[in-house]
């Protein structure tokens, strides 16, 4: 800012000076100054010089400063009025661009002159210059350069010069400033000529030439990718290649040409180390030799003319090298199934081409022998597949497996038969995902005498095709192997390490692997297996082996009731059952996952029954059960307490008919009453019922009346007293009271005595209910009437039944006469007599 | 039949040397100088030739110009006589009576020839100027195999040209111009043709002859 209005300071003196001059008046100083133009840094020499008629200075004493842009030199020199000059000195000019100005000390101070200096550095020498030549429509040369890295601060100039000695030409092309790069039109060199060509960089300070490039322009030309038209083998293990460059350099073709030539097999990735080859040309085809028997490869070239720059490599073209007989041995591996029979054993036999196994051709054909000399005899296989499964005798120890094709047969490859032995040595074998498409397999290998090596063996579970079989050889000191394959995604594979010795093969460890899982594709049913009170047992069906899509870790069972949470419950892969407890009503799904995922399967519902068939069931077998126990601890009981309780619940009941007191009364009727005393005696000591106290008569038929039934509702209780009911028991059909099982008594009280006539008045009926089975028994409709005797006779205010006063005996007139139809009263008598 | 026997017998050497020099060879060795010209100018005929249809196409846009001979329906002998454009010189076989230096030398003068008609064409139509320089090229070339063979055969007697005075009108330049194309490359076909006889020629035949 400050250096462009000391500029406009110094146009506006120009001008003002200008106009003077123009008047015909003098500028009144002048600066001089060593360049105007300096290297940065360098030291710079300026003289102003003030002419005599300047009209500032006329007559008076003056004094000069100098200014650089704004600042005030302090090195100027002094003046001296003679003179009138002044002399400045910059030591280092520091400044790409500044004015000088000489000015007069007056009030204010005027600038008599100025003068621009500018400084920087001379360029550099131009790098790296390169030209190729285009040779495409138009031809044309293209150069390049680098203008080097240091800024010189003042405006460069290049020129590219270019020298043709065939042509006594030469040439130079100047350049737009900034530009680094230009085309030669194809007027201006020729071919096949070398030509000089250099640049030169120009400023105001100093030029620069650079290195000059010496080319032919031909050789400088990068080509288009050529093209391979044929590859085809003629010779073994050769490959020859038919050429040419693209259309529009057909013409350079004549030449002799360089040539890249490089390979790659069909199942590599890598090309193989590019082929050179000299002196190529389009009308000569190139050999490549070396080469591996039929096999498919493809094939790259370049070009380039001389030392040009090499052309892009051409597009892959491929052929394939003439057929030959295998070479190389099998890697193999066998199993022997089925029974052990000594004398046959079944073989299933595979193998694949070891590392040095070449096919050397197609449709190569594996023939298994027991015969080392080829040949049909001792042929007991020929596929083209990857196994083979035959029946051998025991005895023969090893076979020997050949590949055949077109150009004939390879060495055999020999077996050894080796026998399966119960023999571990391998433990916790693992196979996790390795890459995209292998699995690492890890086992633990117990030390074990003999051991040769592992085999690992692999196969899709869900195809049985024994082609699909694959195995790898691990060595004796592995304990972990890569194995690659077409393994799919989803797709269970089974991986068997099976350890092999010298003499045999030992028992393999097997495990399931999947290269990625994901949820699995079906969640199977719940079915409700069983259910009881509040518990119920959900089961469910395995996931086929093709739907789980990953090794199943768990499942789920979510389960809620309409308002409650949600239950979770897992159940190990192996179960497949959850049995659910205290519940009512309640919505459930099934949840199976893998490491890939899970899904869900559909909500189910269920009900719990409160009483069901086996809540039932269990409650009367219970019952039963208690019941049983009740009835034996009672039984128990009776056996132990059978006297005490038989006399309470079925007292001695005399038989009338054997009474002793009706034998006493026929003996005292028809006998002496000489044994009367006697008799009795033996009575007494006998089981004597002696123990009744009433009697009871018992009027059967009788049908009851409401009145009578109210009559038993008021007497109840004092008829409770069953055990002392000894009247014969009737059968009463009319009745049917709540308790079928119970037998119902009825106690008719009379008014009056058992033989007197029946009194008017109505009998009183007492009703009882007893379960007494001896009472059950007696005969129907033939009630007898017995009495129980009683050591001191029936008082008045013993009568328990009906009207006290009615019980009261009468006077006693005749008493046998009176009884005589009725023993068991009359004995009676006779006991109150004999008592008496 | 001597003629036969001797050119066979140049021949022969020719090859043998070629032979010996081929493993190692350096520019300096005439020989191989030679047979580097005569191949780089072998290589700049064909460029001629195949860049010639495309010039042609670019720069003769009068209606029955064409390259193909079959469709050339109207006869341009008046033409060629009135705008005076000569015939290249003759390119015979190789033998007694047509000698290298004699083939080398209408090469030169055919080449020469038509240069300069494609310089003149070139002041008044655009897009001949890269067949030009290959023209020029191809002279470099010829001059080239000349020196490397020692030749001394004179090419300055030709004929001045006086086309540029005749052409008056775009139908004289179209018609110059396709002249010049065609006749040029009937011409580069005889290059060719020579080329290929003289690349298995000795240049130390040509010298002792």
């Amino acid at each position: 800012m400050i250096s462009t209005w000391v500029s406009a300071i110094v146009t506006l003196m120009t001008f003002v000076n200008g106009v003077k001059n123009e008047d015909g008046i003098q500028a009144c100083a002048k600066v001089h100054t060593s360049s105007s133009v300096v290297p940065l840094g360098s030291p710079v020499t300026a003289t102003c010089v003030i002419k005599e008629d300047c009209p500032l200075v006329t007559g008076q004493a003056f004094h000069i400063e100098w200014r650089l842009d704004d600042r005030l030199i302090l090195s100027s020199s002094e003046t001296n009025e003679s003179s009138r000059v002044s002399k400045a000195v910059i030591s280092s000019f520091n400044e790409t661009r500044a004015i000088l100005t000489c000015c007069i000390q007056t009030s204010p101070p005027q600038v008599v002159a100025g003068v621009e200096i500018r400084a920087g550095y001379p360029p550099e020498v131009p790098q790296n210059l390169s030209c190729q030549t285009n040779l495409t429509t138009p031809l044309t040369i293209t150069c390049r350069w680098d203008p080097g890295q240091r800024e010189t601060h003042l405006p460069t100039q290049y020129f590219i010069h270019t020298e043709i000695w065939d042509a006594n030409k030469k040439r130079s092309y100047e350049l737009p400033k900034g530009v680094h790069h230009y085309t030669i039109p194809r007027p201006e060199f020729v071919l096949y000529s070398d030509m000089k060509i250099y640049v030169k960089a120009v400023n105001e300070l100093g030029e620069t030439t650079s290195a000059p490039l010496i080319l032919e322009p031909i050789s400088s030309a990068k080509f288009d990718p050529p093209k391979i038209f044929q590859v085809m083998s003629e010779r073994h293990r050769c490959l020859r290649l038919r050429w040419n460059l693209s259309p529009h350099q057909l013409w350079v073709g004549s030449n002799n040409m360089n040539l890249e030539i490089r390979l790659k097999s069909a199942d590599s990735s890598q090309w193989n180390d590019p082929v050179f080859a000299r002196n190529a040309k389009p009308s000569r085809p190139v050999d490549i030799c070396g080469l591996l028997h039929w096999t498919q490869y493809f094939a790259q070239i370049r070009v380039r003319y001389q030392q040009s720059p090499w052309s892009e490599w051409s597009s892959s073209q491929s052929g394939v090298t003439l057929e030959s007989a295998p070479t190389g041995s099998l890697d193999s591996w066998m199993k022997i199934s089925g029974d052990h029979m000594p004398k046959q054993l079944n073989i299933s036999l595979f193998w694949k081409p070891s590392k040095q196994f070449r096919a050397n051709g197609q449709n190569v054909l594996y023939i298994v022998s027991v015969r080392k000399l080829p040949g049909e005899k001792g042929q007991v296989c020929s596929t083209r597949e990857n196994y083979c499964t035959f029946q051998l005798s025991g005895r023969v120890k090893k076979v020997y497996v050949r590949a055949v094709n077109a150009a004939g047969i390879s060495p055999p490859t020999e077996v050894w038969i080796y026998k399966p032995k119960a023999h571990p040595a391998v433990l916790d074998v693992t196979a996790v995902p390795y890459g995209n498409s292998s699995f690492l397999v890890q086992w633990e290998s117990m030390v074990s005498l003999g051991l040769t090596d592992h085999v690992v063996e692999w196969r899709p579970l869900l195809k049985t095709d024994l082609s699909l079989i694959r195995f790898e050889i691990a060595q004796q000191n592995l304990s972990s192997i890569v194995i690659t394959g077409s393994f799919e995604p989803y797709k269970p594979y089974g991986i068997s390490v099976y350890p092999r010795f010298t003499d045999g093969i030992g028992l393999p460890k097997t495990v399931n692997a999947y290269l990625r899982q994901k949820a699995p594709s079906m969640v199977p049913k719940i079915h409700v297996q069983k259910t009881w009170k509040s518990r119920i047992e959900l089961t469910w069906d395995q996931i086929p082996l093709d739907q789980r899509n990953g090794i199943i870790q768990n499942y789920t069972v979510f389960y809620w009731d309409q308002k409650g949470p949600i239950n979770i419950v897992n159940v190990d892969p192996e179960e497949r059952s959850v049995i659910l407890k205290d519940l009512n009503v309640y919505d459930a799904f099934l949840m199976v996952r893998t490491l890939g995922g899970s899904l869900n399967g559909s909500i189910i519902h269920f009900e719990f029954e409160p009483f069901d068939a086996v809540a039932v069931v269990m409650i009367v077998i219970a019952s039963g059960l208690g019941l049983s126990l009740l009835i034996i601890f009672i039984v128990l009981t009776c056996f132990s307490e059978q006297k005490r309780l038989k006399g309470f619940f079925w007292p001695a009941v005399p038989d009338p008919v054997n009474s002793s007191i009706l034998r006493w009364a026929s003996e005292s009727t028809q006998v002496q009453k000489v044994d009367i005393h006697q008799n009795y005696k033996e009575d007494y000591e006998e089981p004597n019922p002696i123990y009744l106290s009433h009697l009871s008569f018992l009027d059967l038929p009788m049908k009851l009346s409401k009145e009578e039934d109210d009559l038993w509702i008021k007497s109840a209780e004092e008829t409770s007293d069953l055990g002392e009911s000894i009247c014969g028991s009737p059968f009463i059909t009319e009745y049917s009271g709540s308790n079928s099982d119970s037998v119902p008594y009825a106690t008719v009280m009379f008014s009056g005595l058992c033989n007197s006539p029946p009194p008017k008045e109505p009998h009183v009926y007492l009703r009882s209910e007893s379960t007494q089975p001896l009472l059950e028994t007696e005969e129907p409709f033939t009630p007898k009437c017995y009495q129980n005797l009683v050591n001191d006779g029936m008082t008045g205010k013993q009568c328990f039944f009906g009207p006290s006063h009615d019980c009261a005996p009468k006077e006693e007139t005749d008493p046998s006469g009176l009884w005589e139809d009725f023993p068991f009263l009359r004995a009676l008598t006779m006991n109150d007599t004999q008592n008496d | 039949s001597v003629c036969r026997t001797v050119v066979a017998l140049l021949l022969y050497f020719l090859l043998a040397a070629l032979v010996q020099s081929a493993p190692v060879s350096s520019p300096s060795n005439p020989s191989q100088a030679f047979r580097e010209a005569a191949g780089r100018a072998k290589t700049l005929v064909e460029k001629i030739l195949k860049d010639i249809p495309a010039v042609h196409t670019t720069v003769i846009t009068t209606e029955g110009l064409t390259l193909d001979p079959s469709s050339q329906t109207t006869n341009l002998q008046m033409m060629v006589m009135e705008l005076g454009i000569p015939a290249a010189p003759v390119l015979k076989p190789l033998s007694e009576s047509f000698t290298l230096d004699m083939c080398v030398s209408h090469m030169l003068v055919g080449g020469r020839l038509y240069q300069e008609l494609l310089v003149v064409l070139s002041n008044k139509l655009g897009g001949l100027q890269d067949l030009s320089a290959d023209l020029r090229d191809l002279l470099t070339h010829i001059n080239k195999m000349k020196e490397a063979a020692q030749l001394s055969g004179d090419s300055s007697d030709q004929n001045s040209l006086d086309l540029a005075s005749r052409l008056h009108g775009t139908y004289e330049i179209q018609v110059a111009a396709h002249l010049t194309l065609t006749q040029l490359r009937s011409f580069c076909h005889d290059l060719i043709r020579s080329l290929r006889a003289i690349a298995a020629y000795r240049p130390v035949a040509a010298g002792t002859r």
